[in-house]
């Protein structure tokens, strides 16, 4: 009620500038929100579109070209699926990499991200650099040198030449994020603990980190998904020892059918939803965007 | 031992460079068990520097701490029998109000009932028994305030340090807390170092201020001898309000400022010290200054027009002109009547060269006297900032 009657106080006045002004601001919002919509459910599709469409596909039991939706629904490609010889093998070994990795990778990078946060490294600015110029090139390349490298060692094909190459992809966000965290901890709570008779031990596992804790946890859940999705590396240096998920889906989809990679792809996204939704469930909005502000 | 406890806290020659900046440059301190010392200094004097290096956050590049006989010097903050409350009180988000203040003594490795009844107890003493099971997030600016300064008290520390802890509140709470505060130190008589930047919360609860400026201590004394007889020409500029205007002495009075504006002042013996015709700093409160209506003397030379005035209700502050480029102010009682031309005197002064305190006036009994000796008796003793002079 109060609005419009400032609207109209302030009508004349503004008529006497010109209404195209008036109007033009309001049009521009309306098209702005708009377009803003448009891209939302666009991205929302874009993202979701395939993992609906990989549902669709794990159920089919007919389904003929011109149809919106199956004609019959089936499980049979999940029975195919689970009887598929190497299948448990590969979820075993795939649930044994990605925890293993998760920790080597915390117990290396955690360290380092406290260093980072607290004290005065020299270098440290280029030491952050060249972790992240890990990540900033085709992986490919990096993976065909360590190859070499592993070949030498006689780690291809070993449990711990898959940790390894599967560590350096986690290792990044491993100690970026949680630098941020423990950063984002006054220094005057660890002083505080200090004071009232805490030792430094004391004051990180009582006061530093809990508080870097949510930032921790979110690192630790992409190093798991990371280590999960891997397939690359994994395929390079374990092959055909270890062949976990991801590097399964390839001889999936070469012997299969697309029904049944499909099938595939849903277990694989299993985790990662599951993991997901334990972020969203135990790390508050404002933690998690704090992660990723390095 | 118990002689030991007599003793407080003492500090020597305490120096601390940081980077570049030396920021300490040689601190020396005592205070009595049980006194409440007050730093007080402009921003960046090294306040904050000094008071972590008593509560071991920093370790001074030379000098030396003892509390209680004991050279506490090098020892690690969780080993000082000190506690601090943080400017921005440095609660731990993450635990309730009960956990923050037990977290102390369960590191004593108390039993619980204990651990219970003296958190019971401390927050009982700063009222804040309702709130024992929030977490500081959900606590008002005062609130947290007491929840700092009842983790700092029980533990019972044997000194306690306070950087700014009231400088978060609104000006009502700060004048309430200070006075719980001062009330709660004295009960407990514990040896307080309490830095603030206000001069008057520095005045009203300290039984001694430390005046710092550039990292050394320009006067350390107790509030009304701090206020009556600043030592150095920095001091009485900062604290409180001062006309502070070059002048020379003549017989019965100052010649003030570019004008040479002839202001009496009854103090016979101020013409004998300081009349060596050379120039001085002349200092006088503005209390201690006279305004009346010049009336029918109009010849006198210090004739003067007053410019502004301010009402604070039972007094005013009003600049009077004196002479084109002098003027003074003064603290007025609320009848004084300022429509025409005013005479100006000054009851009492202070005169400084090379910045040190080098005489001061006694106007009740008319004489004053050269500063230098320490036997000299203190101030007239205003016992507060408050201008009540201008009532008399
Ligand atoms: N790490 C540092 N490196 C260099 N100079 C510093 C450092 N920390 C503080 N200083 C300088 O030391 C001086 C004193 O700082 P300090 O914090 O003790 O001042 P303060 O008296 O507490 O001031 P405030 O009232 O503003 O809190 C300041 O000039 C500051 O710039
Ligand atoms: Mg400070």
């Amino acid at each position: 009620m109060r609005v419009e009657t400032v609207a109209t106080t302030e009508g004349p006045v503004l008529t006497a500038e010109g209404p195209a002004t008036r109007r033009r601001p309001r049009g521009s919002f309306g098209g702005t929100r708009l377009v803003s919509i448009v891209a939302v459910v666009l991205l929302f599709l874009f993202i979701f579109g395939p993992l609906l469409w990989l549902l669709v596909w794990a159920f089919v039991g007919v389904w003929h070209y011109p149809a919106l939706l199956p004609q019959k629904w089936s499980l049979s490609w999940w029975r195919q699926v689970f009887n598929y010889p190497s299948l448990a093998r590969s979820v075993e070994l795939s649930f044994l990499f990605a925890p293993t990795v998760t920790a080597l990778s915390a117990v290396i990078c955690l360290p380092a991200a406290y260093a980072f946060a607290r004290f005065r490294i020299p270098g440290r600015r280029a030491l952050m650099i060249i972790l992240f110029s890990v990540n900033a090139f085709p992986k490919i390349g990096l993976y065909i040198t360590i190859a070499t490298l592993f070949y030498a060692l006689n780690l291809m094909g070993t449990f711990l030449g898959v940790v390894l190459i599967q560590l350096l992809g986690t290792i990044v966000f491993m100690t970026w994020i949680p630098t941020a965290a423990f950063a984002a901890v006054p220094r005057s709570l660890e002083e505080a603990a200090r004071d009232v008779g805490a030792s430094r031990l004391r004051t990180f596992f009582t006061v530093t980190l809990p508080l870097a804790a949510p930032g921790i946890f979110v690192a630790m859940v992409l190093a798991f998904l990371a280590s999960l999705d891997e397939a690359q590396g994994t395929f390079l240096v374990g092959i055909p020892n270890y062949v976990t998920m991801p590097v399964q889906m390839y001889s999936l989809v070469s012997d299969y059918p697309p029904e049944a990679a499909a099938v595939f792809a849903v277990l694989l996204s299993v985790p990662s939803v599951v993991l997901m939704l334990l972020v969203r469930k135990h790390v508050m909005g404002g933690s998690l965007a704090r992660g990723f502000q390095v | 031992m118990s002689a030991q406890n007599t003793q407080g806290l003492e500090i020597s020659n305490l120096m601390k460079r940081l980077g570049d900046n030396a920021v300490v440059k040689g601190i020396s301190l005592t205070a009595r068990r049980g006194e409440l010392v007050c730093l007080l200094g402009p921003s960046g004097c090294g306040k904050t520097t000094t008071l972590r290096m008593i509560g071991g956050f920093l370790s001074p590049d030379s000098g030396s701490i003892s509390l209680g006989g004991l050279d506490i010097t090098e020892l690690p903050p969780e080993r000082r029998p000190t506690a601090m409350v943080f400017q921005n009180y440095a609660l731990w988000p993450h635990m309730t109000v009960y956990k923050n203040v037990a977290f102390g003594l369960r590191l004593r490795r108390l039993p619980k009932t204990e651990i219970n009844d003296r958190v019971d107890a401390v927050l009982k003493m700063v009222n804040l028994v309702h709130a024992k099971d929030r977490h500081p997030g959900a606590l008002s600016g005062g609130e947290q305030q007491r929840v700092a300064l009842a983790r700092a008290l029980v533990l019972e520390p044997q000194l306690l340090l306070l950087d700014e802890p009231l400088s978060n509140l609104d000006a009502k709470l700060r004048v309430e807390v200070r006075e719980e505060i001062r009330e709660i130190q004295q009960r407990l008589a514990i040896t307080t170092v309490f830095v603030t930047h206000d001069q008057d919360e520095a005045l009203s609860i300290s039984d001694r201020i430390a005046v710092m400026s550039g990292g050394r201590i320009e006067q350390y004394s107790d509030p009304d001898s701090l206020y009556r007889r600043p030592e150095s020409r920095f001091v009485a500029g900062f604290v409180g309000s001062m006309n502070i205007l070059s002048g020379r002495i003549v017989a019965g009075g100052i010649t003030l400022g570019p004008d040479g504006v002839f202001i009496p002042c009854d103090d016979a013996v101020l013409a004998n010290y300081g009349g060596d015709g050379g120039e001085w700093e002349v200092a006088f409160r503005l209390e201690d200054v006279d305004v009346q209506s010049a009336g029918g003397l109009t010849s006198l030379p210090h004739r003067g027009s007053v410019a502004r005035q301010v009402s604070h209700g039972h007094f005013k502050e009003v600049l009077v002109e004196v002479g084109e480029h002098t003027s003074i102010r003064a603290y007025l009682g609320p009848d004084v009547d300022l429509s025409g031309p005013v005479v100006v005197s000054v009851r009492r002064l202070l005169l400084y060269r090379d910045g040190a305190l080098c005489y001061e006036s006694h106007p009740a009994s008319g004489r004053g006297q050269p500063t230098g000796g320490e036997s000299l008796p203190g101030g007239a003793g205003l016992t507060s900032s408050s201008p009540s002079g201008s009532l008399r």
